[in-house]
């Protein structure tokens, strides 16, 4: 890791060094809703909503948390993303594979059944069209295609931490070089996993929360990308220009999950 | 790679589609501007409606006006000073319309004060040129009868958006400080529906009348005349600045944004096809003041340029370089950013005159992390910032 590149108290990467655009310092202005994630409820969900875990139990997904919060624990430099609002998320085994299109059809359908069944009478809209789904694919950059092909052997326990707030794309890109190889930058399958668990993470009645952007996959050439965002009571999954921008609205994620 | 636009066409309702082909075959240029905008905003362009304040003078003096203090009633009355500044003529209108065409922008709305009591309005329609922008007019309806309605229509004028801001008759008065102004303004819905133009009725959401039973029989009213109904949230500026109760809570703007699933109603945040501009200063919005100062939105008392010294090309880059105004955000800043409403009371209380010139109130040095500074003169206003 970058010596000139630390975490802050609250787990957000210090931009000091990037050359891409990056807020120095957070007013923490926008807020997820930091409930704390319910494992037993995110297992029953993304079993329920993204197919079966049939190599993964319950307890072995909680012994796998509590090996990444450990971890986390252990090396002095991680230890700040503790007190980031991560979400534990599980890839299960071949709920990816080879048609990225088709799988991500598959986990938007499930963030909007997990987001209706937890929040009745509200709506999950998904706004992209086709032909920007047509051109989805992962940054290899990010590093985010390891968990996914992953995924293709094994069910994959992980924790999403949106330690990039306030990040550009392009600074967001920029930090992941300089960290250690198991964090990844995270893409829309671990957000989507993310929030199929934990549905009413952007849902924050006290204050407006962020928008999520599936950085991953978002390519060097691209000037937009997918991203996840609330809309009062409501969730939605749409494609907006980011055109190397910073904003505080504006958060980009890290994924770790054990080798 | 290169960004793919969607169709909005494809999500246009069979009435909007009707308007813009009727557009087309009127003013084909204006057509063919306005149907890129959305491409344009895909691609992280920003195309924002200009906001025309030539004239400040009103028959009415509402509660809630955003404009008050920009009034000769005001600064001779209240601050105790003639405004001797520089007034925008049609000459300079015309300049800015060549501009803002340059720009690739196609829509003005003439407001005020009340444009209608504008001895030159119709001047003022000439000089934007109607084949080139879509001319919309904000007015409280008072003298907007059939004969004016057709009036505008034949000089060019697409839009009227009218103020409405209760439908209980004597709420409605009260807030304008008008007596007769309720009947006036529902007289204005049938005589802008009647002669062709297209209608908005616009109101001020003040904390807690998105529960009311007044505001959905007024969401129903807007339902059933087909028309959009456009809500401002109250501002702490202007003559509201003495009604910081009037500010909205996220609870307010969550309320209405279910009741936007049921009713045509909307605010600026509200989503439009699938696009979510978020807050829209700058990129949705600016308002040009008598004196040709640019303000970022219509609550804002604090300019990003002077169009007589910077071109408006400038101006708008300089906006959308500021940390403030610039970036993508699903608030209303001066509506519901306790630390901006808070900077913002900061640097204009106190102000002669509004706005604060460029590097007064904004600054290429901003950051929204900054301590919020002292009000000039005054002790510190209490203020709950997050």
């Amino acid at each position: 890791m970058n010596a000139n590149l630390q975490f802050d108290p609250q787990g957000r990467l210090n931009p000091t060094g990037l050359s891409a655009r990056a807020n120095p310092t957070s007013r923490r202005y926008f807020r997820v809703n930091e409930t704390p994630p319910d494992l037993g409820s995110i297992y029953a969900r993304t079993c329920a909503y993204l197919g079966a875990c049939d190599d993964l139990s319950l307890t072995d997904f909680e012994h796998k948390v509590a090996e990444l919060q450990s971890y986390l624990a252990r090396n002095q430099a991680l230890r700040p993303l503790l007190q980031s609002p991560m979400l534990p998320f599980i890839l299960p085994r071949g709920s990816i594979g080879a048609d990225a299109k088709g799988a991500m059809c598959r986990y938007l359908k499930g963030v909007e059944k997990s987001f209706q069944d937890s929040s009745p009478g509200s709506q999950f809209t998904d706004h992209s069209i086709d032909t920007w789904k047509d051109q989805f694919s992962t940054n290899p950059q990010s590093r985010a295609q390891l968990l996914t092909e992953r995924s293709d052997h094994t069910s994959v326990v992980g924790l999403f931490m949106p330690a990039l707030s306030e990040f550009s794309i392009p600074a967001a890109f920029e930090a992941i070089d300089t960290l250690p190889p198991l964090l990844t930058l995270s893409g829309f399958f671990e957000i989507a996993a993310a929030l199929v668990g934990t549905p009413r993470y952007l849902i924050n009645p006290d204050a407006y929360s962020p928008l999520l952007w599936a950085a991953a996959n978002i390519g060097s050439d691209m000037p937009g990308g997918f991203h996840f965002a609330a809309y009062g009571n409501d969730m939605t999954f749409n494609y907006r220009a980011h055109l190397g921008e910073v904003s505080e609205y504006w958060w980009c994620g890290l994924s770790v999950a054990l080798q | 790679m290169s960004l793919v636009i969607e169709t909005p066409e494809d999500r246009l309702t069979p009435q909007e589609r009707a308007k813009r082909n009727g557009l087309a075959q009127r003013k084909p240029y204006l057509a063919q501007k306005l149907s890129q905008i959305t491409a344009r905003e895909a691609r992280g362009e920003i195309s924002p409606i200009i906001r025309l304040e030539k004239s400040y003078l009103c028959n009415f003096q509402c509660t809630h006006c955003s404009a008050e203090y920009y009034m000769d009633r005001h600064l001779e009355k209240v601050v105790k000073v003639e405004d001797t500044r520089r007034k925008m003529d049609l000459d300079d209108i015309r300049e800015l319309s060549k501009q803002a065409d340059e720009l690739g922008l196609a829509r003005f709305v003439i407001t005020g004060g009340e444009p209608l009591v504008m001895k030159d309005f119709d001047a003022v329609v000439k000089a934007i040129d109607p084949e080139k922008h879509y001319v919309i007019v904000d007015t409280n309806g008072w003298f907007l009868d059939d004969k004016r309605a057709k009036h505008l229509k034949s000089i060019g004028v697409e839009k009227v958006q009218l103020s409405l801001d209760s439908m209980i008759e004597a709420d409605h008065d009260n807030f304008r400080n008008k007596k007769g102004s309720y009947k006036r303004v529902i007289r204005a819905v049938d005589a802008a529906l009647d002669a062709g133009l297209n209608l908005l009725l616009s109101t001020v959401l003040v904390r807690g009348r998105a529960r009311k039973a007044e505001f959905r029989s007024m969401c129903e009213y807007a339902k059933e005349k087909g028309v959009g109904l456009y809500v401002s949230y109250a501002k702490p500026t202007g003559s509201c600045s003495d009604h910081p109760e009037f500010v909205i809570e996220k609870e307010d703007a969550d309320i209405l944004r279910e009741l936007e699933k049921h009713y045509p109603v909307f605010s600026h945040m509200t989503p439009s096809y699938g696009s979510f501009k978020g807050c829209i200063t700058v990129k949705g919005i600016i308002t040009v003041t008598s004196d040709f100062e640019v303000t970022p939105c219509p609550y804002i008392d604090m300019s990003i340029g002077n169009l007589w010294q910077t071109p408006l090309r400038e101006v708008l880059a300089r906006g959308m370089r500021n940390p403030w105004l610039g970036p993508h955000r699903p608030d209303c800043i001066i509506g519901e950013d306790p630390k901006f409403i808070a900077l913002h009371q900061a640097k204009t209380h106190g102000a002669k005159f509004l706005p604060l010139p460029w590097g007064e109130g904004f600054t290429d040095q901003d950051s929204v992390t900054d301590p919020i500074p002292q009000p000039r003169g005054l002790a510190a206003i209490p203020i709950k910032v997050i």
